[in-house]
């Protein structure tokens, strides 16, 4: 009895360890949220200007990333160097033979659909849907930025352009969601409707009368919560 | 455990002295001879934190900004060692990280208070009954001072109040953290939250004075461990107090609390006021924490500005029995403060960010709702062995932000809310919504300041 | 009347406003104080070298492991979830850098990378790893060269630094928001549409008796 009770927990074991396991897009996704991350070398004598570009892009909603509609966060970083001035380095020293561009985006899908195909359950959507956004949405942007970069051919050619940074993909081994399945117009949307709700209740907080608080419910608060 | 060198460790440090009268004289040293040899005359009186026959007639102490070191010839590898926090200007730090903008901008602060001309701090206390003794302590500074060539650029006088007051109107200075070594009283709920639920751990005294273990097991070396050994970093901030607007506030907002709860059938005016008072701050105005006592007798409502509780009880804990605040509110600024175990993990997320509180109210008391104009406030002083991760955790993570606490950008409502959400949740069934009100302190001066052990003192002033 | 100059209120993709972030500290480059935070939102980049196999802990495959437990169990109640700071993270192991056809990369050792995005400061972010994680940073990070161990802090926290860079461009959606205020803000939706459902048809001693029980219940997320 005890060996079969074994058996079962090594069994919930394995399954949980193999559904767990990272896969092709396992680690990167989890939900409807994506991990993309990408390095590009960069050809050495543009990593300056290529950094001071980036440094002198917008911020927030001048950023060129504020019009891509899913991505929570994301950064650009670029990697002259691997750090080897610490206790403990390995000697010898890990080093690039050319600097790197990093570029990490959180993302969340809207729907299941952007997540895989419909017709074909298994094959992923994500990231090439993600990457052809960046080429539709922002294409003078991600030129401007990645014409820094070895072998980069242009926004031209869509499948070049896809193809390029798929190959430039590491998968990610632990993605941490703080808010699983939410896009970034949902929190948006969310965050508004609890600074509305909060000042309501401040402004109304004297409100002795129910019906004039009522009335004054019912007018305010379709301000608050479009119709969906 | 190392037992703390009292003899070199500066007396204010480690013992609140409970003197009534103190001055804050600000010199500059206007050349490096001069100022060393004032270091040299002046370190003969400073008092440290061996033990007291008899009580002294006045203290003296010492401390030093970044820029003083510098003028007084430290030296640069010593001064590359010291903290960024330290030697950053105040006037860019603050505004920054502080949050002093607006009417709390260091443009609006006191002429000399936060620049490069302020070199060495003089502190001089006077204990009850000495005020004459005191008088020429001062004045013998100020003498001083000038023979070598300094220059007085900002004099604060400071004095306790009845009760020990400050002026918004609460009995103040409790709550101080038990330290290992330590020379003041303390009892259960001064130190760190055991696992047990009842004891209290003194806190290491690493986390107060430097040269002896902190809470991490750290202690000082480099360039600067022989300047930095047994002193430790003073935040000096005079904070002016609206004491009418605040109180008329307070007033309007406990009867709007009154008519929320539906305690105004029972409560009057004055005794709303002190019960939304304890709400705002954790304690009532004599001491006693609401944490303890979520409501006081008629009788000792009418009476909690006439005196002080002589030793409150600290004893108490926010997470298991209030978290969700309905007792002590989970913003009310005691509990900002010192959270104790109210971030969960029994406490280990506050263990490093406590300080020892030195303040002394400056200005004439005001009784009622007439402002008179005069200039009154709290001289803000604190002490920790580092700014980073001490005070200026609490005052930007926990006073001037409410995230730490799930209160999203709720400030604290007595440090007055400048630009946040406008308001102070006072949980319960149903909630209360307070409006948080600015401008109520606003900050006149800011200075972050170094106070040397007595053998670095006299080392720094060797020519 | 909705709350004036404070931070950007939630529509506020915009920028930092006038408002200095509270605690900003400066980042290890030295650059300014911004650089690795855009409004509340923070930062943290660290790469650092993964030891062989043959010096244990180390070797990808021994992270590997760990990072699948690590999903397994990063779920609901897990404590990485309580410590409700963090608005996304990852951990990469990055076996060999994409060179498109430029002479290969002979970066022999393979590389952990992490990001965070996360609200406080970097001290406070650390403490809860070390104190809080302790045996999740040592399944991790024990992989790498010179990892002193989650605690004593200092330690582990000059490490980090050490291999941590700054960001060039750091863009976050809802820089004004923090996570525990966006977790808040999701919380209270099915109980306000809920609400909302109602209001109209109640009549106005009913809609006032339960308009006080959904802010009692939802006073925490206010």
């Amino acid at each position: 009895m005890r060996t079969v009770k074994r058996l079962a927990v090594l069994h919930d074991v394995a399954r949980t360890v193999g559904a767990a396991w990272p896969t092709r897009g396992g680690g990167s996704r989890s939900g409807r949220s994506y991990a993309v991350t990408l390095l590009t070398p960069v050809r050495p004598e543009s990593a300056h200007d290529l950094a001071a570009h980036l440094r002198g892009l917008g911020r927030g909603e001048d950023s060129p990333l504020a019009k891509l509609p899913y991505v929570h966060f994301a950064r650009w970083l670029v990697i002259e160097q691997l750090k080897t001035d610490w206790p403990g380095a390995p000697v010898p020293p890990p080093r690039l033979q050319s600097p790197y561009l990093l570029f990490t985006v959180s993302l969340t899908a809207p729907d299941e659909e952007h997540v895989r195909r419909r017709e074909d359950r298994y094959v992923e959507r994500l990231p090439e849907s993600f990457l052809h956004e960046l080429r539709s949405r922002i294409p003078s942007d991600v030129d401007a930025i990645w014409g820094h970069c070895v072998g980069y051919p242009g926004t031209g050619d869509a499948e070049a352009f896809v193809h390029y940074l798929a190959q430039s993909q590491i998968e990610t081994a632990l993605f941490h969601v703080g808010y699983p399945d939410v896009t970034v117009d949902e929190v948006r949307r969310a965050l508004r409707l609890r600074e509305q709700l909060i000042d309501f209740a401040r402004d109304h907080q004297d409100e002795r009368d129910p019906s004039r608080l009522q009335q004054a419910y019912l007018q305010e608060s379709p301000t608050w919560l479009p119709s969906s | 455990m190392a037992s703390l060198e009292l003899n070199d460790i500066q007396g204010n440090i480690l013992r609140g002295y409970g003197f009534p009268h103190a001055a804050y004289l600000f010199l500059r040293a206007d050349d490096q001879a001069g100022g060393r040899a004032f270091l040299a005359e002046t370190v003969g009186d400073v008092t440290d934190a061996g033990h007291w026959e008899e009580r002294p007639a006045t203290t003296t102490n010492l401390a030093l900004t970044c820029a003083g070191l510098r003028a007084l010839g430290a030296g640069d590898p010593v001064l590359a060692a010291l903290p960024d926090a330290f030697c950053e200007p105040i006037r860019e730090r603050a505004p920054r990280v502080l949050d002093d903008t607006g009417e709390s901008a260091p443009e609006k602060w006191d002429e000399g208070i936060g620049t490069d001309a302020s070199h060495i701090l003089v502190m001089i206390n006077g204990s009850e009954g000495n005020e004459q003794p005191f008088a020429d302590a001062v004045a013998g500074a100020i003498d001083r001072a000038r023979r070598h060539g300094l220059t007085l650029i900002h004099r604060q006088d400071a004095h306790a109040l009845d009760n020990r007051r400050e002026h918004f109107g609460w009995a103040d200075g409790f709550g101080q953290p038990a330290i290992e070594g330590g020379i003041d009283r303390s009892g259960p709920g001064q130190g760190i939250p055991q696992d047990d639920g009842i004891t209290w751990r003194d806190l290491k005294p690493g986390e107060f004075v430097l040269g002896y273990p902190d809470e991490d097991g750290q202690t000082v070396s480099g360039p600067a461990a022989w300047l930095l050994r047994n002193g430790t970093f003073m935040v000096y901030r005079k904070l002016r107090q609206d004491v009418v607007l605040f109180r008329r506030q307070l007033y309007e907002e406990a009867a709007r609390y009154g008519r929320t709860t539906g305690l105004d059938a029972t409560l009057d005016g004055d005794q709303l006021y002190e019960l939304m008072a304890a709400k705002v701050v954790g304690r009532w105005r004599d001491g006693l924490a609401i944490e303890l006592a979520d409501r006081r007798s008629e009788d000792e409502s009418r009476k909690l500005g006439d005196h002080a509780q002589d030793d409150p009880d600290n004893d108490f804990r926010y997470h298991d029995d209030d978290g969700p605040g309905f007792r002590c509110p989970k913003g009310a600024h005691i509990r900002r403060t010192n959270p104790r175990d109210a971030l969960g993990w029994g406490g280990r997320m506050v263990t490093r960010h406590r300080i020892i509180r030195r303040g002394m109210p400056y200005g004439e008391y005001l009784e009622g709702l007439q402002d008179d104009g005069h200039d009154r406030g709290l001289i803000f002083i604190c002490f920790n062995a580092d700014f980073e991760r001490q005070f200026e955790v609490i005052q930007a993570q926990w006073c001037n932000d409410g995230n730490a606490f799930h209160l999203g950008d709720d400030k604290d409502y007595l440090l007055g809310d400048n630009r946040g959400t406008g308001k102070a949740t006072i949980q319960g069934d149903p909630p209360h919504f307070a409006r948080a009100q600015p401008l109520i302190v606003l900050t006149r001066g800011c200075e972050y300041l170094f106070v040397p052990g007595l053998s670095a003192l006299r080392q720094l002033a060797a020519a | 009347m909705s709350s004036s100059g404070g931070p950007q209120g939630p529509d506020g993709e915009g920028g930092t406003g006038d408002r200095p972030e509270p605690g900003a500290t400066r980042p290890p480059d030295g650059r300014g104080y911004d650089a690795n935070q855009f409004g509340r939102a923070r930062a943290m980049t660290v790469f650092s070298p993964v030891r062989p196999w043959y010096r244990p802990p180390g070797g990808v495959l021994s992270l590997r492991v760990v990072f699948t437990v690590g999903r397994a169990v990063t779920g609901g109640k897990s404590k990485i979830r309580q410590l409700s700071f963090i608005h996304f993270a990852r951990w990469v192991i990055i076996r060999r850098f994409p060179d498109h056809g430029q002479p290969r990369d002979p970066v022999r050792r393979p590389l952990l990378m992490f990001e965070s995005n996360y609200n406080g400061t970097f001290d406070q972010y650390i403490d809860a790893f070390s104190y809080i994680l302790t045996r999740g940073m040592t399944a991790i990070w024990g992989t790498s060269y010179g990892f002193p161990g989650p605690l004593p802090v200092t330690p582990f926290k000059r490490y980090i630094r050490g291999n941590e860079f700054t960001v060039d461009h750091y863009y976050s959606a809802y820089p004004a928001a923090t996570t525990t205020m966006i977790k808040s803000a999701l919380a209270l939706r099915e109980p306000l549409r809920a609400f909302n459902l109602r209001a109209a048809t109640l009549d106005p001693t009913q809609f006032a008796a339960e308009y006080r029980k959904l802010l009692t219940r939802a006073q925490d997320d206010l």
